[in-house]
């Protein structure tokens, strides 16, 4: 049994250093230029206007609306609202998967929660009397429940349209289908758990208490067993693919679309662009003239010596 | 149906012959009076051309790609290609666009919101080289099965192989030079993926590492212009009797005595225009002078190297270049001393030396720089001229140049002044942010070679001219002259030669100009009309 609670570390440990490590790649890459793409979420013109709309813009205050940037990234998060106008067709199914998904991760950071609890001696697992121990409970089965069936109903729905329809068929890859099939049969195995002996996710909450604790306590039950094994393979899975976009859109749409920050004389930008032009350049076409800095390619004319 | 030869994505390395023949009877209806309108065949490459060049894409030749002669010529371009990709995704190679490239190829789900936001995609019948993602997609396999470690093993598995030869390197510069860059694609995804980004790195991996560009671009472009002071070949002296000769037909049209302000240190305002305004459209150059003049601007032009041509085709296709026409343009501002730079109407030349340059700028290179449209807002507004818009009286729609408007959030000031002067001016659907480009943008309005124009015309073309008669199908008949607004140099370029292939003055009456053309015919002062009802 102690090899199940220590696979189940193993894999979060590698998932949580795959997803970080992801993350610093893509925050760690040098300053880019700019590459924005309007209508940028936090300008207060919302037909797509921006600064430089003003005569002399450059002396004006630079405003950001953080609330309309956050509202943007919300109703795009939550709703998949790109999705629904884009592609409607996909949308049926694939905003049920994502908010299936999103339930259920809520519903993990839940039992996380009140394992804590429990621990804190603030409630009891699932016998819970008080008002915060019963809250947590319904709010768990609540979204668990209705993660797991939209999850799981979407699932089949992208299966279906990815199998059918001719413009994804033809670029379908085994990996595009691993990923669904993978999340379906984890959806199934978790029902079968709860139908099993997980009711109310009490194995799912004694399990967590258990690696909090360090107590590896026998599981009697086969199916959850077969359910942790295949989470954890889901943890190392997760960030080798393209699921990852959960986390990378974060930076494509603050750090590329939406990022319009001007440059100005003794500013941050101005130290990143400055380290970036001592950059070395080793392009071999003969017009770059390589072996040498950005900075010095920036200021050569390839013309000069034919003239 | 057009004959696409793939059956799937890997295909597009294993087949012979050529991958597609498009079909113009499948590309979109246009509404009237072209409802009976029957594409002319397409033009094919001669003989001759096609021995020497790689047309195995799509029969058109953009970029004139000389097809190697032996194997090892070909493996030796290939191993290229791979040393190409891998600069382009090294930190000191490509800092330049490392973080949005990476996170476009790799964050990809297939989606396919984006496919039918491209109007070439559209416009073609839906012809699957041309969907948004597959160049992206064939990109990602070939960096997955060659640059990652185990990619070859994985790959003969994981069902999305690819094979790289230099037919697949080849099909794929082509390939880049089948989208405008217009990133319409890229708006509408949810991830926020650009495949009009990834097209633009193709670009660049093709010219800085082995050297292929469209001709129209590099060496009649780019090269042209740091030799020669403009990319029209045109030097500082006939630079000046160009300027000349617009005075004096300036003076002809409107009886107004406007000398030109050249190279005056210390002005407000140094206005760069494209130089293709000089010489396709000086009428646009004239109304500029007129305006500033009347509105008491402190303006002047240069008319040393570098700082009469505001084109910078690096921004299509490679960044040194770019940097290098960015700089040129930063170094007469600063030997004039002026406050700001203004952009013409030219939209690409607005983003490259905008937002886009402004991350290449430190120390006294950071100089202001401006659009023109707001400065012109600011002075149709400001009281200064006196306006009748009943001048205008007749329908005007806007076209919205991608560079100026979604890549840059320019959208307002240029339709303030159309509502303000044109009484009939109506919006084409979509607009603004997410309007269609006009299908020469990333070079193809200057990419006249082989083929290649029957391609713009035909096809990219396709979907702003639906757009365009749409607009005007209220008063389509040829006898009501209209007008697209056009304020951006290469657009005009686009449309001069689209509107020309479907004959549209003679069919529908249609005319393209600038936005201050439409200004200065609206001025009480200018008695004469400004725009001349005829096809330039
Ligand atoms: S680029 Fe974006 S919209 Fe297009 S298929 Fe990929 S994820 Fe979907
Ligand atoms: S950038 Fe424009 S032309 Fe290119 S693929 Fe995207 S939508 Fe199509």
């Amino acid at each position: 049994m102690i090899l199940l609670y220590l696979f189940t570390y193993f894999s979060l440990f590698v998932f949580i250093v795959l997803v970080f490590s992801k993350i610093i790649k893509y925050s760690s890459a040098p300053v880019h230029v700019r590459w924005e793409l309007y209508p940028v979420a936090h300008e207060k013109n919302k037909y797509g206007g921006s600064y430089y709309e003003e005569p002399k813009w450059w002396k004006n205050e630079i405003k950001k609306s953080h609330i309309a940037e956050f509202w943007a990234m919300f109703e795009e998060i939550i709703f998949l609202k790109g999705v629904y106008i884009h592609n409607r067709k996909l949308w049926y199914f694939s905003f049920p998967f994502h908010l299936g998904l999103y339930l259920i991760v809520a519903t993990f950071f839940l039992i996380v929660i009140s394992v804590l609890f429990d621990l804190a001696s603030l409630v009891v697992l699932n016998t819970d009397t008080l008002f915060v121990g019963i809250l947590l409970n319904n709010v768990i089965n609540i979204f668990g429940y209705g993660g797991l069936v939209l999850t799981c109903l979407g699932c089949i729905g992208l299966i279906f349209q990815r199998a059918t329809d001719k413009k994804f068929k033809f670029y379908n890859s085994a990996m595009d289908f691993t990923n669904l099939y993978f999340i379906l049969i984890l959806g199934v195995v978790v029902f079968i758990t709860l139908v099993n002996s997980n009711t109310g996710f009490i194995e799912s909450k004694i399990f967590v208490k258990n690696l909090f604790t360090l107590n590896f306590a026998a599981i009697n039950d086969v199916s959850f067993i077969i359910h942790v094994i295949l989470l954890s393979l889901f943890f190392l899975y997760f960030p080798i693919t393209r699921m990852m976009h959960l986390f990378a859109k974060y930076f494509t749409y603050h750090k590329v679309r939406w990022e319009d920050e001007p440059n100005v004389k003794g500013g941050k930008l101005e130290k990143k662009i400055k380290e970036a032009l001592n950059f070395g350049v080793s392009w071999s076409a003969p017009h770059i003239q390589t072996g040498k800095t950005w900075a010095e390619v920036a200021t050569t004319n390839p013309t000069e010596e034919k003239k | 149906m057009s004959d696409n030869k793939m059956k799937s994505v890997k295909d597009f390395s294993k087949i012979q012959e050529q991958i597609t023949e498009l079909d113009p009877s499948e590309f979109i209806k246009l509404p009237p009076p072209y409802d009976d309108w029957v594409d002319p065949p397409m033009k094919e490459l001669t003989e001759d051309q096609k021995n020497r060049l790689e047309h195995s894409l799509d029969g058109f030749s953009g970029i004139a790609i000389p097809k190697p002669e032996t194997e090892e010529e070909k493996q030796e371009l290939v191993a290229k290609f791979l040393s190409g990709l891998k600069k382009l995704l090294s930190k000191e190679d490509n800092w330049i666009l490392l973080q949005p490239l990476l996170l476009s190829m790799e964050n990809c789900v297939k989606c396919q919101s984006c496919s039918d936001e491209c109007p070439v995609y559209i416009a073609s019948g839906k012809e699957e080289i041309y969907r948004p993602i597959f160049r992206g997609e064939i990109l990602r396999r070939i960096i997955n099965k060659y640059l990652k470690p185990g990619g070859k093993f994985y790959h003969k598995f994981s069902g999305s192989d690819i094979d790289l030869n230099w037919e697949t390197v080849a099909r794929l510069a082509e390939l880049s030079y089948r989208c405008t860059l217009c990133r319409r694609c890229a708006q509408a995804c949810p991830i926020g993926v650009d495949n009009g980004l990834i097209s633009r790195e193709i670009r660049k991996l093709m010219s800085q590492e082995l050297g292929l560009a469209a001709e129209e671009l590099h060496k009649s472009g780019s090269m042209k212009q740091l030799a020669t002071g403009s990319s029209t070949g045109t030097n500082p002296t006939a630079m000046l009797d160009i300027v000349e000769f617009i005075e004096e037909d300036l003076k002809d049209m409107t009886g107004l005595d406007i000398k030109m302000p050249l190279d005056k240190e210390d002005a407000d305002i140094l206005l760069i225009h494209n130089f293709g305004e000089f010489l396709s459209w000086p009428e646009n150059i004239m109304a500029f002078a007129i305006i500033f003049e009347k509105a008491g601007i402190n303006w002047t032009m240069s008319s040393q190297m570098g700082g009469y041509d505001s084109v910078n085709y690096g921004l299509w296709y490679d960044d040194a270049q770019l940097a290098r026409v960015a700089l040129e343009h930063i170094r007469i501002a600063k030997e004039l001393n002026v406050n700001r730079i203004v952009m013409g109407e030219c939209g690409h030349a607005h983003k490259a030396l905008m937002p886009v340059a402004d991350r290449i700028l430190i120390d006294e290179n950071i100089i202001p720089r401006e659009s023109a449209y707001p400065i012109l807002e600011e002075i149709v507004f400001s009281g200064k001229i006196k306006f009748d818009p009943n001048k205008n009286d007749f329908p005007v729609t806007l076209h919205d140049p991608c560079n100026a408007v979604r890549a840059m959030g320019i959208v307002k000031p240029q339709r303030k002044i159309l509502r303000y002067l044109c009484p009939q001016f109506r919006e084409m659907v979509p607009h603004g942010v997410h309007n269609y480009c006009c299908g020469g943008g990333s070079g193809f309005a200057i990419m006249q070679g082989k083929n290649f124009p029957d391609w713009r015309n035909g096809l990219s073309f396709r979907m702003k001219f639906k757009q365009i008669l749409d607009a005007f199908q209220d008063k389509i008949e040829p006898s009501t002259y209209k007008y697209v607004c056009s304020p951006c140099s290469n657009c005009k370029g686009t449309f001069r030669d689209g509107l020309t292939y479907y004959n549209a003055f003679d069919k529908a009456g249609i005319i393209y100009g600038g936005l201050v053309e439409l200004i200065v015919n609206a001025m009480v002062d200018i008695e004469k009309p400004f725009i001349e009802w005829e096809l330039k």
